[in-house]
């Protein structure tokens, strides 16, 4: 299967509907402008806004046909690469029903947050692109899901080796169970904020500055120790790593999804100001 | 070479030690079913790890390639056992033991879970979006709130220029806030405002309604608000294309005017408005390209040759004169001011008649009658002057009806007579040089009895003189800017009005072809081409001002002068 194989359905067949319609669109547009001067009231602006209406309610549909497992209408990848074309083409129509006159109003509101969508629809399109190949790398050694089991397993351990030595060892146990507990929710900040934390050199930072407190009989002990830590430090990065890049191929939906139905709000309030003026 | 395995297994409540040999140099170790010891759990690999036993020793191998074998809890990539080393895997406990190097490898293999007590959260939760407190769902219902409250909030303020689909034109911004100005309430967006909203302020009359088969259109359908125009009369060309690209006229209205886009391409050939042939008859209009109907049919005559002459004679000697000597823009300096004889005429066409009495004249534009009294007055006042004793001596004189004519009154008869012949004569060129008579007089003669009680019966009549002011009444057009042009300094009028210096006839028309104004009225690139440019849609075909007039209603004055009320000028009765 291909990488981009929902872009290029079926031999980019809504590639190609898109294409067409686009065309159509335009030319339509040539004729129209050329009698008249050309705003949403007018015939053709009424109609060119009755398509870009329909246009919206079908992209909404992926909404919900993403969501059933499987359905009578046709094939998620189909109604993605519907989506993503019919969407780009929303981009087109409405300029045309508006006759490009926009100005400080909800209407030209309706208008930008559509253009939003659009844009974080393209740069979930580009994400869905480069991330999962990236992502692949890290999953072929271990997946995240293993990872957290993982590093459950190691903690077991480092008690484990903590239960029967001194209280140091046994301080410095409780303290990562409690540094985990502690945690905040960091979803966002891996997405937003560039670089990660160098979660390794510090820990072996701060290893080294433990090991000074600690008696001689007990070094062996401590290396393995730090050992385990090190590599719960060294898992915790790859997690964190994994998780970047699937945010990232997530976070753009934060927009998307939200910003579409604050669009339908605003289009809603444009038909009730239209219908009055 | 062989391996045991020791598992403890757990089946139906009843759990007991199952031991299980694998034969074989190497120990294949993981979680898939074709390995020698499976260990059957998520976090262990598919094939996890490898124990060989090379000459003696015992070596253990992580096949994961991220070392999470765990030899007595330190991560490994390949060591070396020693009997006893427990091994970890995932949550399983490898308890490795042999007796000698030919003896089997034992593998005792427990699982055990994670501490409960001091339980580790898991750290994947922390990173996934949706177990952030800004789910979509929250997102979305937030946004879709701010949308809404935030147009009904500023709706509940006032501020009605959000909803506008556009701005208001510059003159109506001043109640843009008041939608019920114009708006009666709510209408399907197809539908314009009612034209009798546009009413209550503007009064302008229709555009040739009643030539039109179908009705007028509305006044929002050209005048459309919300567009963002600043002026709102400022009609584009499709609008008027949109009925004059193939305009439907009744029966005899408009039969000029049927297809015309552009100005560029396909405006036709200028048409003049004629005076009717006879008293009474309508307009006619008249291509300049039809030259067998094209005539000036002003009544007074004039060789525009003779005029532009170069040697031209004055009074005072030569006076060669230019166009503007005699044409001057008038007062808003878009047309030009009608001839008048006393003021362009008369410093070299005198209508001296004497040459005893010089520099005494009649008064041009006075009837015949009236000129005959001027030259009786003349007359007398000159036979006072030269029989001065005479007239003393004589006193104030009344003659009776019937008496005989005293020597002053034959004098001044006989004087008057030869004066009006020379006037009126066509040798001698001053009445007749510009006036056509349409009677001919017979001055002197006898004439009928029932002529007696007119006693002028025999003076010409003359036609009643009239000039063309207005040659395209259903344009405007302003000579004050195109003189301005740099381009036409040298030509100036000659400029459009080529044919003038070599016109010898009145009945010569002079009026500039579309050519010539096609030559910078051109689309794109030129001086402006559109419709409004030159036309009006709202008939004010009688006005003279160019850019017209304002056609706000002025305030209806009180009932008792009625006469006053103004709806606009050109508005038809």
């Amino acid at each position: 299967m291909k990488a981009s194989s929902f872009l290029s359905y079926r031999n980019g067949r809504w590639l190609w509907v898109g294409l067409i319609c686009a065309a159509a669109l335009i030319v339509s547009y040539v004729f129209y402008r050329r009698a008249i001067v050309p705003h949403g009231g007018t015939a053709m602006g009424l109609l060119y806004g009755i398509i870009g209406t329909l246009a919206i309610a079908i992209l909404m549909v992926l909404g919900v046909r993403k969501r059933r497992y499987s359905s009578g209408i046709g094939t998620l990848q189909g109604w993605t690469s519907a989506h993503v074309y019919l969407g780009l083409l929303t981009l087109l129509i409405i300029p045309l029903h508006a006759g490009f006159s926009f100005g400080w109003d909800i209407h030209t509101l309706a208008f930008a947050l559509l253009a939003l969508v659009v844009f974080s629809g393209i740069a979930g399109v580009m994400l869905y692109r480069i991330v999962p190949a990236r992502l692949t790398r890290f999953e072929a050694a271990m997946p995240a899901e293993k990872i957290d089991k993982e590093i459950q397993n190691v903690m077991a351990d480092v008690r484990a080796l903590a239960k029967h030595k001194s209280d140091r060892f046994v301080k410095i146990y409780l303290e990562e169970v409690d540094r985990m507990k502690r945690r905040r929710f960091e979803g966002w900040r891996l997405v937003l904020r560039s670089g990660q934390p160098d979660l390794l050199s510090r820990r072996v930072e701060s290893m080294s500055r433990i090991v000074s407190s600690i008696p001689p009989h007990e070094y062996e002990d401590f290396q393995r120790l730090s050992q385990l830590l090190i590599k719960h430090s060294q898992l915790e990065s790859s997690l964190m790593a994994q998780m970047t890049l699937r945010n990232a191929m997530e976070a753009w939906l934060y927009l998307h999804v939200p910003v579409s139905l604050a669009m339908v709000a605003a289009v809603f309030l444009h038909l009730i100001a239209v219908f009055y003026y | 070479m062989s391996f045991q395995i020791v598992r403890r297994v757990t089946h139906r409540g009843d759990t007991q030690l199952q031991t299980t040999t694998v034969e074989g140099s190497m120990l294949r170790i993981g979680r898939g079913t074709a390995n020698d010891l499976l260990l059957d759990d998520l976090s262990v690999s598919l094939d996890h790890a490898l124990i060989t036993r090379p000459s003696g020793t015992v070596v253990v191998r992580d096949l994961t390639g991220a070392s999470s074998v765990y030899v007595n809890s330190a991560p490994v990539m390949e060591k070396v056992l020693a009997s006893g080393d427990v091994l970890r895997i995932g949550p399983f406990y490898l308890t490795v033991t042999w007796s000698s190097a030919e003896d089997p490898l034992v593998i005792a293999v427990e699982q055990r879970e994670a501490a409960q007590d001091e339980a580790v959260p898991p750290l994947l939760a922390n990173y996934q979006l949706s177990r952030g407190r800004w789910t979509k769902t929250r997102l979305s219902l937030s946004l879709c709130l701010l949308v809404l409250l935030g147009s009904v909030g500023a709706f509940a303020l006032g501020s009605h220029a959000l909803f506008m689909p556009g701005q208001v034109s510059g003159k109506h911004a001043q109640f843009a806030a008041q939608c019920s100005s114009c708006h009666d309430g709510w209408k399907p967006v197809w539908q314009p405002v009612a034209d009798k909203q546009c009413v209550t302020c503007h009064a302008a009359p229709h555009h040739f309604g009643d030539k039109s088969p179908t009705p007028s259109p509305a006044c929002a359908s050209c005048h459309s608000e919300h567009k963002g125009a600043a002026i709102l009369a400022q009609i584009r060309d499709p609008q008027c294309v949109a009925c004059h690209g193939a305009l439907q006229a009744k029966e005899g209205g408009l039969p000029l005017a049927q297809e015309i886009r552009s100005f560029t391409e396909d405006h036709p050939e200028f048409a003049l408005s004629l005076p009717g042939e006879g008293p009474g008859s309508p307009v006619q209009r008249v291509r300049l390209s039809e030259q067998d109907r094209l005539a000036d049919r002003g009544t007074v005559k004039l060789n525009h040759k003779v005029h532009l002459n170069p040697d031209l004679q004055g009074p005072d000697g030569p006076e060669p004169l230019k166009c503007a000597s005699c044409h001057q823009p008038d007062q808003q300096g878009a047309y030009l001011r009608p001839i008048q004889f006393e003021r362009d005429c008369m410093r070299c066409h005198t209508l001296d008649f004497d040459e005893r009495l010089p520099g005494k004249t009649v008064t041009h534009g006075k009837a015949p009658r009236e000129v005959r009294e001027e030259l009786h007055s003349a007359y007398a006042t000159y036979y006072l002057m030269t029989h001065e004793a005479e007239m003393r001596a004589r006193g104030v004189v009344r003659r009776l009806p019937g008496a005989q004519k005293t020597k002053e009154e034959l004098f001044v008869d006989d004087m008057t007579l030869r004066a009006e012949r020379f006037l009126y004569s066509p040798k001698t060129k001053k009445c007749v040089l510009c006036h056509t008579a349409e009677r001919a007089g017979a001055i002197g003669q006898p004439v009928a009895r029932l002529a007696s009680n007119r006693p002028d019966g025999d003076l010409p009549t003359f036609q009643k003189p009239v000039i063309p002011d207005r040659w395209f009444p259903h344009s405007r057009f302003s000579h004050g800017p195109h003189l301005g042009l740099p381009q036409l300094k040298e030509k100036a009028c000659l400029a459009c009005h080529e044919a003038a210096p070599q016109s010898t006839k009145t009945t010569d028309v002079l009026m500039p072809g579309i050519a010539s104004c096609r030559s910078c009225h051109v689309e794109p690139g030129g001086a402006g081409a559109q419709c409004i440019e030159c036309h009006d849609y709202h008939d004010k075909s009688q006005s003279r001002l160019p850019a017209g007039v304002d056609i706000l209603k002025t305030p209806q004055p009180s009932p008792a002068a009625p006469e006053a009320q103004l709806v606009g000028p050109g508005a038809r009765p």
